[in-house]
This record gives structure tokens, sequence and C-alpha cells, in this order.
């Protein structure tokens, strides 16, 4: 098995020699080129990049041939004497005028593709996607559903304590579902700061910019999982916010919408409800929980809390303060329920009544109370939390 | 006459102080100049270890070295060191070096502000280098510094904008003295189209600094009375807006990247006639191609925004200014293939790297025609294919091309030749581990890993391997180009003629090397 | 002598020339935020998220019966604002000319009185001069008391000089809290 990866890493090499001297053939096989595409945008911007590869090859071919076969033959070693010219007209105008030509070849399709990738017009769906530090947000217009979307890469794998997994921070806990086959509009905004959208094997890249709604298109041609991540820089966790989408066949997806209904109607009246918050929830709020029980929980659930505060409560000061001794976190309960559930207004700090359960809140809360370096031994129940929804 | 010449100009000069005192004293074109090289030196290394420390981090998947707030700090201190740090000064010191030497001049037409536009330096990155050490670090915002991310730092980002005001007023001083000296010291009979393309391309460079580096000192002031003092320029809630951010920054920004590269298209300019034994192919065509790329670079910015959400009419335009750069960049390669066409060529370390320089900057330079197209580009933004591309335009571009400057004038500045073969060496060293380093970069951005990530999927692995390896190889090859540098100050190597080259061509061959401390103190005749 | 100080003072021309320059660089560097409007108003980019003003009283035309424009109305809570912002209709289709009223309901689930604006942003950004708001609760700040839910509205009209390729377009609100507090760290 080990030696079939290390033949396999071998024959990257080689692929990527292979690259450099035969490139357009082999460039799709191996990862050195755009990936297959897998929505008409995406298709046509690789035949586009393909095409102006092509071009810039053979440019850099003949003007790098001349090049080195000058160096060849009009070595002083080889007793070539120089010739003293330093203007010729007609070669200048030729050389600017050529190059000109190319770049108006090259605008044509470049502008057919553009105008093609902005025709939003006449989609079957739209989704709203918002940027969070550091996560994303789905909605479906159409439909009433909304969640959020957080990496699932587990801490201890980031950190080399533990194996990394097939798709290392490229995996989410909620993806967002999407119809093969149906012309999807997205709207991108953001929260925070600037991020953006960009699944390669889609072919688009959007910008989420606060207070700005923009839009763009994709047409997803087979059911799957495709993924990307983030390219823009948006602070401490850019490199932990990828995006996932499953694509499942239209029958599917209709399905799926239908069975999110019920649920999202008894959500409280918000447009931000994480959906996985939803399920237990009810039951979970009404019944008594154990310190343990409790505390189990909210471990689990104050992986979301890392990002920030520090796996061990550390925070990150003075962006993120620390939860350790904090008194927040060791002084009244109150007010530690209040800045979990409520935010804290134009921080990082998000009101997470709108994204976690009664439960969670409880648990997480609970957590930082007897966790992390502090002992003060009070506990919530989840009806505490409920109560004060 | 000669006497009143040196009256005129720097009577202090000769009865100059010693030890340090000279040198923070010194009105000296050729002190101010070695200055600035060995500061661009030195801000080249502070810069490379950031760098090694980012591709040390990205050996690997999975958080080692740095945590991610460091990395983000790490990127951004890396990009401004290196850009305001070692390329600008880098060529800044040339020019004081050679400007007064090529067109004959006594010393720089405002010598005394030279001196103050070097010391702002020190202390400026001083300031820069200063901000990691405070609570809540570096500026982590990359050195695009957007807003609203910009907003959020800490003190960290306070300190970076005040150095980037002093960063910004040591060039524009020293754009100033460059475009006085160009225009009133010229020797008699050097007319503007007889220059050297060192000191055009240098001309047009300080005319280019002295647009775009008042408008990125606006800029950087609105984010920092928006940080403050209550503004709302980039603050929606306000009535602003944060792409305005990056339509002003930008609006600097490119005009910034040909400051960055066009005084090495001089020094390129310089190094092939030499060993090609023939004068520069097509001088008046080299002159307006640059100023033409200097024009455009003014109505380009927007393609670096290609994401943001333009209205098509934008994009469409700023996809074709764009790609119209091409033509004149075009008309510099072309030229200069054809000054060495039946020439007399040999191969010393400044021609192999003017060489270099050629072949590498244009694999930048078609890479960035790729990045034009408006609907690839939303495949390449923000990934490694365009940190690939632009180190292949600054290292290989603008730094490689001033190895081979220093190679090409230090037997002049120091009397004494380099060592060929350890040149040669590290020319060699150099172009192979920057091959290793940034290629595989474009693959990596082709399959999808964005910049400025501290950790990456797996499929990323071979590559940043690679990569990682190459500039570690790339570094240690600068401690040889050290060493070569200390051999030849030390004056053990073999004493250099006048003319040094045997198809060199220009004034400053005409005196001796090294040069005494004043030099055409009697303005030469040029026919 | 007299050449030197020739030399000298066509170097203060020089000097005062391009210190004039800098001066004005930096200038025009502010110079692009008026710009900026101005470029966004005359193309009608509406898409940047400056205050709308009140453009005009009534509709200039007649409605137009023949054409259809699908209208989705969304809203974003800005910076982890504590406000639910929920339009009551999600979508509509209008005739241009024809005035219509959407209401949003807005809560305030802080337990502190509130200050928001709201900034509109409209996709495709070329239709943002074709959406005439005629009134709308992002023209003045909204203040809302701890706990407090109010219903906003909005009257608009699309005008008859909307491209006809645009089919759908979609008019979204982000609230951000206005009233100016300290930037120091999460809680």
């Amino acid at each position: 098995m080990s030696r079939m990866r290390y033949r396999m890493r071998n024959m990257r090499w080689l692929a990527a020699l292979a690259a450099v001297l035969f490139p357009v053939t082999v460039f799709a096989e191996w990862g050195l080129n755009l990936p297959p595409p897998s929505s008409s945008v995406a298709a046509r911007i690789l035949d586009l990049h393909n095409a102006i590869m092509l071009v810039c090859l053979v440019i850099f071919i003949v003007v790098f041939g001349v090049m080195f076969y000058s160096l060849y033959a009009h070595r002083k070693s080889r007793g070539h004497e120089a010739h003293q010219f330093s203007h010729n007209s007609k070669l200048e105008v030729v050389w600017t005028v050529i190059p000109f030509l190319i770049l108006v070849g090259m605008a044509i399709p470049s502008t057919a593709t553009l105008l093609y990738m902005e025709d939003t017009t006449e989609s079957e769906l739209t989704v709203k996607i918002t940027g969070y530090q550091w996560k994303w947000h789905y909605e479906y217009l159409e439909h009433d559903i909304g969640f959020f979307s957080n990496l699932s890469t587990p801490r201890a794998q980031i950190e080399n304590r533990e194996p990394k997994g097939e798709h290392y921070l490229l995996e989410v806990d909620n993806a967002v579902i999407l119809p093969a086959n149906r012309k999807i509009r997205f709207l991108l905004t953001s929260n925070d700061v600037i991020h953006a959208w960009w699944i390669p094997k889609f072919g688009v890249k959007k910008d989420a910019i606060p207070g700005y709604i923009n839009e763009f298109w994709t047409n997803v041609d087979s059911p799957g999982t495709y993924r990307g991540q983030c390219a823009e820089l948006c602070g401490k966790d850019h490199g932990f916010m990828p995006i996932v989408a499953e694509v499942l066949s239209p029958e599917e997806f209709d399905a799926w919408v239908e069975s999110q209904q019920p649920k999202q109607v008894a959500a409280v009246m918000t447009d931000a409800v994480a959906s996985t918050a939803e399920e237990p929830a009810a039951a979970d709020s009404n019944r008594e929980w154990s310190m343990d029980e409790l505390m189990e929980h909210g471990k689990t659930v104050y992986f979301q809390c890392v990002a920030c505060h520090g796996v061990e409560g550390q925070g990150v000061p003075p962006t993120f303060p620390p939860l350790t001794g904090s008194e927040i976190t060791t002084g009244p309960l109150d007010a530690h329920i209040d800045i979990v559930m409520n935010g804290k207004p134009n921080t990082t700090m998000a009101p997470f009544k709108l994204q976690l359960s009664d439960a969670d809140i409880a648990a997480v809360i609970t957590y930082e109370r007897n966790a992390l370096g502090n002992s003060v031994g009070d506990l919530v129940q989840p009806s505490e939390i409920a109560a004060r929804r | 006459m000669s006497a009143a010449h040196t009256d005129a100009h720097d009577h202090h000069h000769d009865h100059r102080p010693s030890g340090i005192m000279r040198w923070l004293t010194t009105t000296n074109h050729k002190d101010i100049g070695t200055m600035y090289l060995i500061f661009s030196l030195t801000m080249f290394f502070v810069g490379g270890i950031m760098a090694l420390a980012i591709r040390a981090e990205l050996f690997q998947p999975g958080l080692q070295v740095v945590n991610p707030e460091l990395f983000n700090s790490l990127t951004t201190m890396h990009a401004l060191i290196m850009i305001f740090g070692a390329i600008m000064p880098g060529f800044v010191g040339f020019a004081n070096w050679l400007i007064p030497m090529m067109i004959g001049a006594p010393d720089m037409a405002l010598p005394r502000m030279n001196n103050w536009s070097f010391w702002i330096l020190p202390f400026a990155f001083a300031m820069l280098l200063g901000s990691l050490f405070t609570v809540g670090g570096g500026p982590a915002s990359g050195w695009t510094l957007y807003a609203p991310l910009s907003v959020q730092g800490g003190a960290g980002v306070d300190m970076t904008i005040l150095s980037i005001h002093m960063m910004g007023i040591s060039s524009v001083l020293g754009a100033i003295n460059i475009v006085v000296t160009i225009m009133n010291m010229r020797a008699p009979g050097m007319d503007l189209m007889k220059m050297p393309l060192f000191v055009w391309t240098w001309l047009i460079t300080a005319f280019l600094l002295i647009a775009a580096m008042p408008v990125l000192a606006g800029a950087v002031t609105m984010l920092l009375t928006d940080r403050h003092f209550g503004t709302a320029f980039f603050d929606p809630a306000g009535g602003g807006d944060p792409v305005l951010f990056q339509h002003i920054f930008w609006f600097f920004g490119h005009p910034e990247v040909y400051i960055l590269i066009l005084p090495a298209f001089g020094i390129v300019s310089q190094i092939v006639p030499t060993f090609s034994r023939k004068p520069l192919f097509g001088y008046d065509s080299m002159v307006f191609a640059t100023a033409g790329i200097a024009f455009l670079s003014f109505i380009v910015w927007a393609h670096h925004m290609f994401t943001v959400g333009m209205p098509l009419a934008g994009e469409l335009f700023f996809m074709y200014a764009t790609m119209l750069i091409a033509v004149p960049t075009g008309v510099k390669v072309f030229n200069w293939v054809a000054t060495m066409w039946r020439g007399s060529i040999t191969f010393e370390t400044p021609m192999l790297f003017a060489l270099a320089v050629v072949f590498l900057f244009t694999i930048g330079g078609l890479s960035g025609l790729m990045l034009a197209i408006v609907p690839a580009d939303f495949q390449y933004h923000d990934t490694y294919f365009v940190v690939a591309h632009f180190h292949y335009v600054l290292f290989a571009g603008s730094i490689m091309s001033m190895m081979g400057a220093a190679y090409y004038w230090l037997p002049k500045w120091t009397g004494r030749m380099y060592s060929e073969r350890l040149g040669k060496t590290h020319f060699w060293l150099t172009t192979i581990f920057f091959n290793v380093t940034f290629f595989p970069q474009h693959f990596l951005g082709l399959a999808g890993m964005p910049r400025r990530i501290p950790d990456y999927a797996l499929e990323f692995t071979e590559f940043n391997v690679i990569s990682s390896i190459g500039a570690f190889g790339l570094g240690l090859a600068q401690l040889l180009f050290v060493y070569i540098i200390i051999q030849a100050v030390r004056g053990k190597n073999k004493k250099a003629t006048a003319q040094v080259w045997e198809g060199a061509d220009g004034l400053e061959w005409t005196v001796e090397s090294p040069p005494p401390y004043h030099t055409f103190a009697t303005p030469p005749t040029v026919k | 002598m007299t050449q030197a100080a020739a030399n000298r003072k066509s170097n203060t021309r020089w000097i005062v020339t391009l210190s004039a320059a800098v001066v004005l660089m930096f200038g025009f560097g502010y110079a692009l935020v008026p710009l900026y409007d101005l470029f966004c108003e005359v193309t009608g980019i509406g898409g940047k998220p400056t205050i709308a003003k009140l453009q005009s009283e009534s509709p200039d035309v007649a409605i137009d019966t023949t054409k259809q424009v699908a209208i989705e109305f969304t809203a974003t809570a800005n910076n982890n604002m504590p406000w639910t912002i929920m339009p009551l209709v999600k979508k509509t289709s209008v005739h241009p000319g024809e005035i219509h009223v959407v209401n949003y309901l807005v809560t305030n689930t802080a337990k502190t009185e509130m200050v928001g604006q709201a900034i509109p942003s409209i996709a495709p950004m070329q239709a943002g001069r074709h959406l005439v708001k005629l009134e709308c609760f992002c023209f003045d700040n909204q203040v809302l008391a701890a706990g407090e839910a109010r219903q906003m509205p909005v009257r608009f009209y699309v005008d008859s000089k909307l491209p006809d390729e645009i089919k759908t377009l979609t008019l979204s609100y982000s609230f951000f809290e206005t009233k100016p507090s300290g930037k120091e760290g999460a809680g």
C-alpha cells in the first residue's frame, strides 16, 4: 500500500516533468490543469484557458527559439562577429501589429464567455450565501430553508495528533444541497469582512462583501460531492472555512426540500436557523440533564468556540479574550448566558441563540465554567435557556 | 572651473567625517547608494526568513511551525518588506550610484534631501517590524490591507500605516531628487534621447512614484481615520463602501507594479548590449514602450478586482486595457532578442542573470496576460497561480535583475572583479531553485489551492513539498551572494579596469574603477 | 558660479512643481471618494450600498402591463447584530410603473435599545437605477427598543427603462448598527 503510494508520488513527478515538456495533452489527467469541469460555465472557462495557454506557449516557443538560436549561433566563442545594426522600422511595426492582432483574437472568445457567465436570467432556484468569520450560511429563498455550514475536520487532525482524513479541511457539518441540471442563481453577501465563495469545478468565484448583494449562477451537470474553499483572506481562520456542495438529482432534491419544510416552520422566526440544532431540540430542552452529560456534550459544542477562544480557553488577546479565569466564565451565570445567547455586537461573538439549540447552549456554558481551567461548579439546564428565548 | 563646481554642489564633502558620522551625515551619492543597497540586501534577508517560515509551515499539511494569526502576519510582512524594503530601495540604490555617473553629473541635484530620504527608511522598517511584538501581533490583513478586515486588527495595524507613510515620504523624496537630477544635471550634449535606458526607465518610474505613492498615503490615512477618528470611508453603515478601498488601493497598486519592474527593464537594456557587443536594438521604441506601459498602468487597476462584481462594461474595459499592456511589453522582449541577434555573445554572470530575467519574466508576463482574461481570472484569482505569477515577475524580474546589476557594476564600484566561478554558481543555484519553488505553484493554483492559507487539503501536498524544498535552496543560495560581494569589496580579487567589460559603453565606464569620491566635477562632453 | 545659480533656480522650479504634484495626487486619492459616488450614480450601479435617497414623487410613466418583472426580497443583519429581519413577502411580480409596498418584520432580540441603519443593494447591479424607492426604512436610522418588533415598509416601483433582459431582480437590505461603539475585543 505504502509502496503503491510511493510509486504514485514518483509518477506525479514524472507527470510534472512531462507537463513542462508536453503541456496541454497531459494536463487534465494529473491535476496539473484546472479540474475537470462539472458545469457549462466551468467547461467554457477550461476551453478558454486551454486555448490561451496554447497561444502563450506557441509565442513563448517562437520567441525563445529565436533567442536560444542566437545564443548558440552568435556566440563570441564560436568566433561570431557583432553586426552593429540597431534599427529596422519594418520589423518593429510587424512585431507591434502581430501581437495586437493575436490579442484581438483572444479577446473575442473571452468576451463571449463573459457574456454567457453574466446572464443570470431564467434560473430555477435561488440560494443566498452569507459569509461569516469563519463559516458559511445558506438560505433557500423560495423554500424557507436556512442553515450554517462549519468545518468538520477535528482539531486533532489539524494539530497533527490524529491521522488526517481523506477530505482533510474540505469537509463540513452541513453541505449546501443543490439540484443537478438546473440553473441555480446564487446571491452572495457577508456578515463581517470580505470572503469569496469558490468551487473550482463549478467555475464560479465571487466575493462576499458586507452591504453588497452579488449574484452569479451555475448549472451542475451531474450529482456528487463538490468541494471548494473561501478564496479571499478573511482573518485568522481563512484557511478553515471550506465549501462543500452535495448535488442531488432533481427528484432527490425536491424530496429533500419537502423533508425540510415542517421542521423549518416550527423554527423561530429568523432567517438564520441551524438545521442540526433543530432535531432533538424540543425533547432535550424539557428534561433534566446531569453534570456529566452537560460536560460531555459541552465539550463537543465547544469545538465551535475553539477558533477564537482556543482549545485550552486561552483566546487570542486582545481580539479574542481568553475564557480561562475570565470575568464572564467565572462571574455571574446570567451574564455568561446572555453573551452566549445574544453575542456582542460589532465583534465576531455571534448571538448563538440563532445557531445552537437550548441543550447546546446550556452544555457549552456549563463546560466553559467547569473546564478550561475554570471550576465554578454551577450548571445550566436547557430548560433555563428555553425560558430565555 | 572645477573648484567653482565643487563649491556649488558639495563643498562640505572635502572634509568628510569618519566612522559612523560619515554615513549618518553623508550627502555623497555613492555613499547613499551604498547604504540603500546594503539596506535593501538586509531587508531581502529579513523578508526571506519570513518566506522560509511560511514555506516551512506549508511543507506538510497540518499546523506545525506557526499559528494562523502569525502566518497571516508573516505573509503580510513578507510582501511589505520585499516590496518597500528590498526592491524599491534596491533600485533607488542603483539610481543613486549610477544616474549621476551615467549622465555626467557630479552628484544628485538635492544631496541633503537624498540623505533624509535614506535615513527615514530604517525608522520606518523598525516600526513595521516592531508591530510584530505588539499585543495582537503585526498586520495580518495582507499587504493590500483590505477594509473591513484591516479595520479589525490591533495597534500593529496603526504602526504599519504610519510606517507606510514614512516609506512613502522616503520614496517620493527620492523620486523628486531623481527627476530634478535628470532634468537639470545632464552633462553638455547628453540629450534626453541619448540617455542610457536605465536613466530613462528611472525617470519614468520617478514620475510613477510621484503620482502613485500619495494615493496610497491617502488610502491608508482614510483607513486610519476610519479606525480611530469616526470617519466612514469604508464603512457601509456610515455611507461608505469597502470596495472603494480596493479602487483607491489598486489605483496606487498597479502603477506600483511597474515601479517595481521598469528599472529592471532598464538594467537588462544596459547589460544585454554589453555582452552582445552591439548597441541596443530599437532605442526609441524602448523609450516609447516604457512610457506606454507607464501610461497604461493608470487605467488597468480594476483587473485586480474582477471577482468583486463589476458591471459588465467595466469588466470588459479593464480586460481590454490590461491585454493591451502585452503590446509594449512584447516590444521590449523582441528588442532584447534583436539586440542579441547577430551579436558576439559571451556569458558572464551579469549576462546570465539578464537572460534569465528576459526568459522568466516573460513566463510571468504571459501568465499575467492569462490573468487579464476575465472568465479565466475567476478561476485563477486569489490562488497560488497568482502567487506564482507575481513571483515570476518580482523575483525573476526585479530581484534577479538587481543581482545581475550587482555583478555588472560591482567591479566598477569596488575596483575588483568578483569571482566569476562563484558568480555563475550563484546564478545557477538561484535560477534552478527559483523554478523549483515557484513553477509548481502554477499547478497548485490551477488545482484549486487558495493563497494566504496556513494549511491545505491533502491533494496539494506533493507540490507544496517541492516548493518548500526549492525555497530553502533558494534562500541558502543567497548566502553565497553575500559571500561573493564581501570578497569583492575586501579587494582580494583581480583588479578591474576602467572599462571592466569589453563591450561596455557609457560614461560610467570612462572613470577609473573604483571611481574617485567625486566624479565628473568637470562635466564631460557627450558627442 | 552663474551656471550653478541658474541650476539652483531651475531646481527650485522643479521641486515646487513636483511637490505640488504630490499634494495634488494625495488630494486626488480623496477626490476618488466623491468621484466614485458620482460614477455609481451616473452608471446606476445600485450595488453601491450608499444610503438611498428619495428620487421622485411618483412614477414618470403609465403602468406597462406588457412587461413583468419578478422581485425577490431578502435581508442580512451585519456584524452579528442581534436583529432578525424578515421580508413578509419573499417574492412578487410587478409591472413597470406599478407602485408596490412590501413590509419587513424587524425584531431587536437584544436586551437593550439599538439603532440600525439599513443599506440597500440590488442584484443585478444594472437594475439599481431602475428600482425607485418612494418610501423606505433605509432612508433613516431605525431605533428599536429591547425586544421590540416592527413592520417596516418600502414603497417602490420599477421604472419602464429597465432593460428587457432583466426578468428577476433582488432587493437586499443589510442592517448595520450605527451607534458608534468601541472596537474592543469580542466577549
